[in-house]
């Protein structure tokens, strides 16, 4: 049985390059990305080999994305919510981008998509306060209900911040691969 | 936005010029990344990524179209669309040039080329 291991990510919207980099250097000792993990990934062992790995956003790509991909030498490894890709090849192999713009294009997608999610997380957080702002003036003194309170804007801050974070990271990149483009 | 923009203004790119004069003929991505490298020397050296993306914009703008699919590969030609803004993008580039050489002479520096007789 191969051995497996878990490898945290530090958040795509904000270190792709930094987890790009660390599964290369995992793959220099042997350790290859399988798939994707809860919040990381899952790496399998093998032979050590020298491999780059490059992230692509595109939501459900048909099959000549992949074909096109693997005949450049980028070889699929695997996928998250049809939307995130991951390939790998060999050091010298052409990269995905070789215009900024296409990538910076990728980039404002995902923004777009994460900022509309965090819209609607705003909104229902939004609600949720002003629901239970009302309720607790109609049940000033219940402490069960200032629990509940707790909670439920606790559980609905979650969906708001796995959201807005995103948003704010490719916003960031979008800004920097501009800024590079006009230097 | 900036090359939706350009796609809608009729200006080409250097790699939508590319491109599209790489599917005269039938080609699929692979092939269209190929010929453009050969073609120009790897001066111009799209990615396939660049080229996917690329690709659907052309198609989106009516540029090309689907010619046939084969194992899992999209085979794009140029449409009758595609031609005229490619056979216009010509003339502005040869426009370009001219002023460019005119501009030259009248500098009394020589061409790019000078055993070239224009």
């Amino acid at each position: 049985m191969a051995k497996r291991k878990y490898m945290m990510s530090s958040g795509l919207a904000f270190s792709e390059n930094k987890d790009m980099k660390k599964l290369e250097q995992q793959a220099g000792k042997g350790w290859h990305l399988e798939q994707f993990g809860f919040m990381g990934y899952k790496l399998k062992h093998g032979q050590p080999a020298s491999m780059q790995y490059e992230l692509d956003y595109r939501v459900r790509p048909d099959s000549d994305y992949f074909q096109l991909y693997q005949d450049a030498g980028w070889q699929h490894v695997c996928s998250e919510e049809e939307t995130t890709h991951i390939f790998r090849a060999p050091p010298e192999t052409k990269p995905l981008y070789t215009k900024q713009q296409d990538k910076q294009d990728v980039y404002q997608q995902q923004k777009q998509q994460f900022g509309r999610w965090a819209l609607v997380s705003l909104v229902f957080f939004l609600i949720l306060v002003t629901v239970l702002w009302i309720l607790s003036s109609l049940f000033p003194s219940s402490s069960w209900f200032s629990i509940i309170d707790t909670v439920a804007t606790m559980l609905a801050l979650i969906p708001l911040i796995f959201t807005a974070l995103p948003y704010f990271g490719y916003l960031f990149k979008v800004r920097q691969l501009q800024q590079k483009q006009e230097a | 936005m900036g090359r939706k923009d350009s796609l809608v203004s009729g200006d080409l790119t250097d790699t939508h010029y590319y491109i599209l004069l790489a599917l005269m003929k039938p080609k699929h991505g692979y092939a269209i990344m190929q010929t453009i490298a050969d073609l120009t020397e790897e001066r111009v050296n799209l990615g396939p990524g660049s080229v996917y993306t690329m690709t659907q914009k052309l198609l989106h703008a009516g540029y090309i179209e689907l010619w046939k699919e084969a194992e899992q590969r999209k085979v794009y030609i140029i449409t009758e669309t595609g031609i005229d803004v490619f056979q216009q993008e010509v003339r502005r580039r040869e426009q370009m040039v001219h002023h460019g050489k005119e501009a030259l002479q009248q500098k009394g520096v020589p061409l790019p080329w000078p055993n070239e007789n224009t």
